[in-house]
């Protein structure tokens, strides 16, 4: 071997054996997995072909999550987007206390979602959480948004709202004050109403942004379920079971890790899914730079 | 896609395009004053710039014709019709802006037409006045293209299109052509001259080149420090200065504007004497100079002289060389002479009095220097 060609080997190991042995042979282990039944005391893995995907097509509780995470997303994804382009748009222009505002608007980004959820718990308790006590002030009555099926996924979506919003919006914010100001007065000048100037003008520029933006969102969506966890731990009845939060119950509390890897080929391949087909889609509309 | 359409752009032309009056016109920013309270006007269907260096207001003035910035004090008028208070779109005014803000995610035709979208103008008569308009200003090819895949002249070109598309009859231009290289440069100021000529707009061209004002202008408003130094035709304000500014700015090299006394001319004391550098003659008789320095331009010669304390720069033509000796006499024709009062103001005092020529020097003989000045 060539002098040099062991010399680019060498160079490369590190990347190579950290991306090899935490990434890649994982994900084919995962996907191995997913082919073999789990192991248990007396009895080894063996192979059982598409026999765990059959279960999981069978399993209430994956569609039961699946659909609360379709729902969880549809929620999340618009809402968050949509409030970060507005605060942007709101901070960006001059006005008073504008550093203030950022700096408001961004806070929920810093902290650590594990805290923040936990302040939400106490928003949300029944009784004498914040919420029951403004809702009582307006004469509403006691309700337990976290304890109850029909709240408990609104609840902890809010959560990942309030927090992802002030994060995207920085990004938004950074695209907004790349376009020059001469172009929304040259749109000003030949009568653009201001919804016409962010409609035809604004929108467009900070398309590749909004794709950026989209992408992490989805994947956020499956991935940030920390308030999970703390809030709800999926219940009541699974109301709140979101995939990757069904993948930690299958796989570390009910030990069944076949099923666990049957879950997560699933689910990475459904992100993979739809992060392909944002960039196919949404790239031919997005004009860069 | 292209037709033998007969409508011709002319009948676009206005013949009598409006003209604007500022009145009184004054902007603050905070505590600092930008335009001083000033007023002049611009007539319509004339080619006038704003003509000032860095930071004199000129921008700030086009503005707020333009109705982006609102003024401290005053009054706009267009063509009679206040629009002081009008939103930028009310105001029938069109704009090229400096980086030309053409749209990155619209192709040359959707730039072009962004305006007659705006307002709905009826496809068919966007596409025909696009195609005018287009092959006025030599875009037929390029319609389809992202501004980034196009020139700096094209992109230029694409602005002014946009402008004249919307039928506007005032067109304001801030610094279009800084963005250019020097050849393009004088390509397009004959075009936008050419264009302007030909539409009968009232342009108002903002630009700290001088260059450009003179070549292109009917009139200039000169600026300096948010005040009108003087305003005029090209010839005016280079044969007439009114104020030591004025003769400074215009003209290159510059007038020449040393102590009166300097050249030896009787005057109240802190009286400024101005000499355009090719009214200076190098001859037998006259003020006694010494040479310092010549810099050959091509066709022409720039001297540096010494007249006593004071530096002088005469221009000649290359061809006549430079003098024998190190040491010269000057002459200028009577009327070629500029003097500036030693207070700030409109003090144009050009000396028709022959009384003030050249005095004479111990080493020239003393002789009256009656060459008329082209």
């Amino acid at each position: 071997m060539r002098r040099e060609t062991l010399h680019a080997w060498l160079m490369l190991l590190p990347a190579l054996v950290l991306l090899a042995g935490f990434t890649h042979i994982p994900a084919v282990e995962t996907v191995v997995n997913s082919l073999f039944s789990t192991p248990r005391g007396m009895r080894p893995s063996h192979f059982v072909g598409l026999g765990n995907y059959r279960n999981l097509i069978a399993d209430p509780t994956f569609w039961q999550a699946m659909r609360n995470n379709l729902l969880y997303a549809a929620i999340t994804i618009p809402l968050s987007m949509g409030i970060a382009l507005a605060m942007a748009l709101l901070v960006q222009g001059r006005i008073g206390g504008r550093g203030f505002l950022r700096m408001a608007f961004f806070t929920p980004t810093v902290l650590p979602l594990i805290a923040v959820a936990n302040i939400w718990i106490f928003f949300y308790t029944p009784g004498f959480g914040l919420l029951n006590q403004i809702g009582a002030l307006l004469g509403l009555p006691n309700m337990n948004f976290l304890g109850q099926g029909a709240t408990a996924l609104y609840a902890v979506a809010a959560v990942s709202v309030w927090k992802e919003a002030g994060f995207f919006m920085i990004f938004y914010l950074a695209a907004l004050q790349t376009i020059p100001p001469s172009l929304i007065e040259a749109a000003r000048l030949e009568g653009a109403s201001r919804w016409h100037v962010f409609r035809r003008v604004t929108l467009p520029l900070i398309m590749p942004t909004t794709l950026f933006i989209s992408v992490n969102a989805v994947i956020n969506a499956f991935r940030l379920v920390d308030q999970v966890f703390v809030m709800t731990q999926g219940g009541p009845d699974n109301a709140s079971t979101l995939l990757f939060y069904y993948i930690y119950q299958v796989g570390f509390q009910f030990w069944d890790t076949a099923y666990a890897a049957t879950l997560t080929v699933v689910m990475l391949t459904i992100l993979a899914a739809i992060a392909i087909g944002q960039f196919f889609v949404l790239d031919r509309k997005v004009h860069y730079r | 896609m292209k037709r033998a359409k007969s409508t011709c752009v002319a009948a676009q032309s206005l013949p009598d395009a409006p003209g604007l009056i500022l009145h009184d016109l004054s902007k603050d920013y905070g505590t600092q004053r930008a335009i001083e309270t000033l007023g002049c006007e611009i007539r319509g269907g004339e080619f006038t710039v704003l003509l000032g260096p860095s930071g004199c207001g000129k921008s700030t003035l086009l503005r707020m014709i333009a109705g982006f910035e609102t003024p401290t004090g005053g009054r706009i008028t267009l063509g009679g019709r206040d629009i002081t208070a009008l939103p930028s779109s009310q105001r029938d005014i069109a704009m090229v802006f400096q980086n030309y803000a053409l749209f990155p995610h619209l192709d040359v035709a959707g730039n072009i037409t962004f305006g007659l979208n705006v307002r709905r103008v009826p496809r068919a008569e966007q596409r025909q006045r696009l195609d005018e308009v287009a092959r006025m200003m030599g875009l037929d090819a390029l319609l389809r293209r992202k501004p980034a895949q196009l020139s700096g002249g094209q992109q230029q070109r694409v602005a002014l299109a946009r402008a004249v598309i919307s039928g506007r009859p005032v067109l304001l231009m801030d610094e279009p052509l800084s963005n250019l290289d020097a050849k393009l440069r004088a390509e397009m100021r004959a075009e936008i001259r050419a264009l302007q000529r030909r539409l009968g707009l009232t342009l108002i061209y903002v630009t700290h080149d001088q260059v450009e004002a003179m070549t292109m202008a009917d009139r200039i408003i000169l600026l300096n420090a948010g005040r009108i130094e003087q305003s005029g035709t090209p010839e005016q304000i280079y044969s007439r200065p009114a104020t030591p500014f004025a003769a400074r700015f215009i003209g290159s090299p510059p007038m020449n504007l040393v102590p009166a006394e300097a050249l030896g001319i009787a005057a109240p004391p802190g009286t400024s004497a101005g000499l355009r550098p090719e009214d200076i003659e190098i001859a037998e008789t006259g003020l006694p100079a010494r040479l310092v320095s010549h810099e050959y331009l091509g066709a022409d010669l720039l001297i540096t002289v010494a007249a006593g304390s004071a530096r002088l720069i005469l221009r000649r033509p290359a061809r006549l060389g430079l003098p024998p000796g190190p040491e010269l006499c000057l002459r200028w024709a009577p009327d070629a002479l500029h003097r500036f009062a030693p207070q700030p103001g409109p003090a144009s005092l050009p000396t028709p009095d022959p009384a003030s020529d050249p005095a004479s020097g111990p080493a020239c003989a003393a002789e009256p220097a009656p060459q008329p000045a082209s």
